[in-house]
């Protein structure tokens, strides 16, 4: 009888195709990736001390202008210090500070927006409450007095910022779960002896992957100009060392007169931010295996 | 009863339509409202009804997947309510469930062999080489090629993802199958392959199957007894051919009235309801099917019908009967 | 004299550009419907039933488009149509019906509105449309129609709100009415109160319907004559009776055979081995060739033609006997 019932009900087995990394993909990952080395080789590749003053030199544009100088690629700012290594030093500290601070907000936020999510009832109750007094704060005012409380560092920083952009995660995660736990494959699932750990964490949570990494690319790209924002308010790392905020910071006085000094600043994170952007978009398609065929 | 496999008594589920206010009063959902019966082994009792008569929750009530509200079930002789969350764990052994929707019935982002093993791997049952022969067995045993472990259920058809439902539920060998509309999203050629591994799997494996449908005949065809359902309750239940040839609830006459039938030379009896189904949320007093009943007395309006034995194991309430 | 089909289709192909290639949903129907008849389009999922009467209506989606064949409503050809012209046959002249009701309808219009609207595109005034609508209402059997006539679609039940869709389909009295799946997600108690609200219809105005449907229970009940759609072509096509009683087409039969009926409960059913063809590869020969059980040689070489076996009955297989 299993004979009959054996149809060749045989899809024929579909060709396994290694899809080729789109333009977005190879763009963004290329980007990131000379955007990290650069970072991280900074004492290597920077021609110069970020910190070191040449005030004789300051104000000098970009090497290809009129009185730009060989030395001095991207030019130097009013303190005579070099545009490129500032840049390449910066990179270090925007990469690393927004990375980290996204890696604790998403461990924060997806950890709680799990349980509010699936738990429901009083878990829920109370992390949506905390989730509305959060967003209720403005968040620049949050980090200016964390920071005012505990002094302006990198690990505060980092601190201040997975700590108030947490909610953002745990929002869409709840969003998502709430979804999530109706459907058959997760009721089936604890059918065959799967608990609320193992539920969350095998079944649950890799099917709310893709808004949290839509939310952490967003959030990465934010957080970048997050950190710059606090910088430009001098609440966030704190000069000698260069960072893109401070440099816009800075620039922002000289635009009309000397304008590489926010321009290159300015240019860097917004590739970072598209990179991020786009390679997040791929990741996203690529971690679904329902797009792969 | 003794040697019953699964006995319900009074089962009941009640959900809130609408959170109350500090004294306001609660306006009460009554899916499942004192539903009873007995499943000995190696039966299949069908459970059929049109959309919100909860026949679904049922399903679900007795895997403890949804908490009743009131009720008993007994599995194998056990109060399945009573018991403390690891001995359910331990229990859910027993009993396993198969979904409608092939396409929501299994995690999109696991292959089918690790969908399928996955039980074996919770409940401890094997290594992982043993767990690996078990996924062949069971891919052999639902019709597929021990091949399909690698795939991912979207590359599959339905049917194929029902054969895959259909495996994992047995990964554990349960005595218990409630099956939630298996076939009822398939065509109908596949439907007929999946009944058929369904009815053989029953015989092979000794399996007790809850078969619940709306669709009457797929029922009638798969069911020893056969439990109709109206707005929470059953409102019938018998054999499954004295259902067929001699209903005895209006309910049940005008469902196998409606079912179209494939066969123009069929005559059939016509039994009409009037009007739509009642609102869950505004339960007429009285009998629930009052209002559609096209031989509604005065005594129905006001008085609940009771169970009645109408024939060899054949129940129905209704106020006509006496 | 002899009166011409309402609608006649002849070599219909519709296919669809994919990035993994064309498929083929529709390869080459034919079939008329008479005046007052109603036609049965029978097939399992993925046959083209849908995409066939989305083509007479001109509405296939892209990347879908018509790319063969003649559709003569009333004699005209309705693929020669400009845009304007095809939008003034929709409603006035053909009536649909689909499967949802949920998202053919406005949510954020009153069924009176929509009706009112529709009976407006007409002629005559607002109160006069107004009217038609309650009328309309009363007549596809809605319980206190003036009542209702001012609800929203979200607030009736599903089979009232098939019940506006046909109120809406019917409103500018069309000689032809495409009902797709009008009753799949309904309820069987209320999918029997439509069908005979169809019947009845049908019955008094003399409509034409094209009722396409994967239910052979709902061709029995309510078609006068049914085409068995398999792979995008017809298979089979005749009066329902002689299609139950002695189908010629090993498709059409094993269909009838794998459905659970009284004489049989408890039985293994029948089933069709095998899954529908590919569509974006043209077959050769036959298409349920790897499915059939009666195959030839000639089957996989040969595409059979639909022929007429008996008067009025046709069979698209060599073997049937």
């Amino acid at each position: 009888m299993t004979d009959a019932a054996v149809a060749t009900d045989a899809l024929p087995a579909p060709a396994r195709v290694r899809p080729r990394p789109s333009f977005r993909a190879v763009f963004g990952i290329t980007v990131l990736l000379l955007m990290s080395a650069s970072a991280l080789l900074a004492p290597r590749l920077a021609p110069w001390d970020p910190s070191r003053q040449m005030l004789l030199k300051r104000l000098r544009p970009p090497a290809w202008e009129a009185r730009g100088l060989r030395e001095h690629p991207l030019g130097t700012d009013h303190l005579g210090r070099d545009i490129l290594s500032r840049i390449l030093y910066g990179g270090r500290v925007s990469l690393g500070v927004s990375l980290s601070s996204v890696a604790l907000a998403a461990t924060l936020g997806v950890g709680l927006g799990l349980s509010a999510g699936f738990f429901g009832g009083r878990t829920d109750a109370i992390i949506m409450r905390v989730v509305d007094v959060f967003l209720a704060v403005p968040y620049i005012l949050l980090a200016m007095g964390v920071v005012f409380a505990l002094g302006p560092s990198l690990l505060n920083v980092i601190l201040v910022m997975g700590a108030t952009r947490w909610v953002q995660f745990a929002r869409i995660v709840r969003a998502d779960v709430l979804s999530i736990r109706e459907r058959e494959f997760v009721v089936g699932a604890r059918a065959r002896g799967n608990r609320a750990p193992r539920l969350l964490l095998r079944h649950v949570l890799p099917n709310a992957l893709t808004p949290i990494i839509v939310v952490a690319t967003l959030e990465l790209a934010f957080m970048i100009i997050y950190e710059s924002a606090l910088s430009f308010l001098g609440l966030g790392v704190q000069p000698p060392t260069p960072t893109w905020g401070w440099m816009l910071a800075d620039g922002r006085n000289y635009i009309a007169t000397a304008w590489w000094l926010a321009t290159f600043p300015g240019l860097a994170i917004m590739l970072t931010v598209l990179a991020v952007n786009l390679l997040g978009d791929w990741l996203r398609d690529a971690l679904d295996p329902r797009l792969r065929l | 009863m003794a040697g019953a496999l699964l006995e319900v008594q009074g089962l009941a589920k009640w959900f809130e339509a609408a959170p109350g206010w500090l004294g306001r009063r609660r306006r009460v959902i009554r899916a499942v409202d004192g539903v009873s019966f007995a499943l000995q082994p190696g039966e299949t009792l069908g459970l059929v009804g049109e959309s919100g008569c909860g026949k679904s929750t049922t399903g679900r009530l007795i895997l403890r997947l949804i908490e009743p509200s009131a009720g008993q079930i007994r599995l194998e002789g056990r109060d399945l309510l009573g018991l403390p969350s690891r001995e359910l764990w331990a229990a859910r052994r027993r009993m396993q469930i198969v979904f409608q929707d092939p396409f929501g019935s299994l995690n999109p982002r696991m292959r089918v062999g690790r969908i399928i093993a996955e039980p074996l791997a919770i409940y401890g049952e094997a290594d992982a080489a043993g767990r690996s022969r078990r996924v062949g067995e069971l891919l052999e045993l639902v019709g597929l090629d021990a091949a399909y472990a690698e795939r991912y259920p979207h590359e599959l058809s339905g049917g194929q993802r029902q054969r895959i439902g259909i495996a994992a539920a047995l990964a554990l060998a349960p005595a218990l199958i409630v099956a939630d509309e298996p076939v009822s999203a398939l065509d109908v050629s596949v439907q007929a392959q999946v009944l058929n591994l369904l009815m053989d799997l029953r015989a092979r494996l000794g399996l007790t199957y809850l078969f619940i449908s709306h669709d009457l005949h797929v029922v009638l065809h798969m069911s020893d007894r056969v439990a109709v359902m109206y707005l929470g309750e059953i409102v019938e239940i018998g054999p499954r051919d004295a259902i067929h040839r001699e209903p005895r609830h209006p309910y049940t006459r005008v469902l196998l009235s409606a079912v179209p039938v494939a066969d123009p030379g069929l005559r059939r009896e016509r039994v009409v309801p009037i009007g739509e189904v009642a609102s869950p949320l505004a339960m007429p007093a009285g009998c629930r099917f009052h209002p559609r009943c096209p031989f509604v007395m005065a005594r129905c309006r006001e008085e609940v019908p009771a169970s009645r034995e109408v024939g060899a194991g054949h129940l129905a309430a209704c106020h006509l009967l006496d | 004299m002899i009166v011409p089909p309402l609608l006649e289709v002849s070599g219909l192909r519709t296919e669809f550009e994919t990035a993994r290639g064309t498929i083929l949903a529709v390869d080459g129907v034919s079939f008329t419907i008479e005046r007052g008849e109603v036609l049965g389009l029978v097939g399992e999922s993925g046959c083209g039933k849908s995409v066939t009467s989305l083509s007479i209506l001109r509405l296939v989606p892209p990347p879908g488009r018509v790319a063969a064949g003649r559709i003569l409503l009333e004699g005209e050809d309705l693929l020669a149509k400009d845009a304007e012209a095809m939008r003034r046959v929709r409603g006035a002249r053909i009536g649909m019906v689909f499967q949802e009701p949920m998202t053919s309808l406005n949510p954020v219009f009153s069924i009176g509105d929509q009706i009112a609207a529709a009976a407006l595109a007409h002629g005559g005034g607002r109160t006069a449309a107004w009217r038609r609508a309650v009328e309309m209402l009363q007549l596809v059997q809605v319980p206190s129609a003036r009542e209702r006539v001012g609800d929203y679609p979200h607030q009736l039940s599903g089979g009232l709100r098939q019940r506006a869709m046909l109120a809406l389909a019917l409103v500018s009295g069309p000689r032809l009415l495409i009902a797709d799946e009008p009753t799949t997600a309904l309820d069987v108690t209320i999918q029997a109160q439509i069908l005979d609200l169809l019947r009845r219809l049908q019955a008094e105005r003399g409509m034409s319907v094209l009722m396409i449907t994967h239910d052979l229970g709902v061709v029995a009940e309510l078609c006068h004559r049914v085409a068995v759609i398999y792979a995008g072509r017809i298979v089979e096509m005749g009066p329902v009776a002689r299609i139950f009683e002695r189908p010629l087409h090993p498709y059409t039969r094993g269909l009838l055979r794998c459905l659970p009926h009284p004489s049989r409960f408890g039985r293994p059913l029948f089933s069709i081995e095998g899954v529908p063809p590919d569509l974006r590869r043209t077959p050769v020969g036959c298409r349920f060739a790897p499915r059939c059980p009666d195959v030839i040689e000639s089957c996989r070489r040969v595409e059979p033609a639909l022929t007429e076996r008996e008067p009025g009955h046709s069979v698209a297989c060599p073997v049937s006997t």
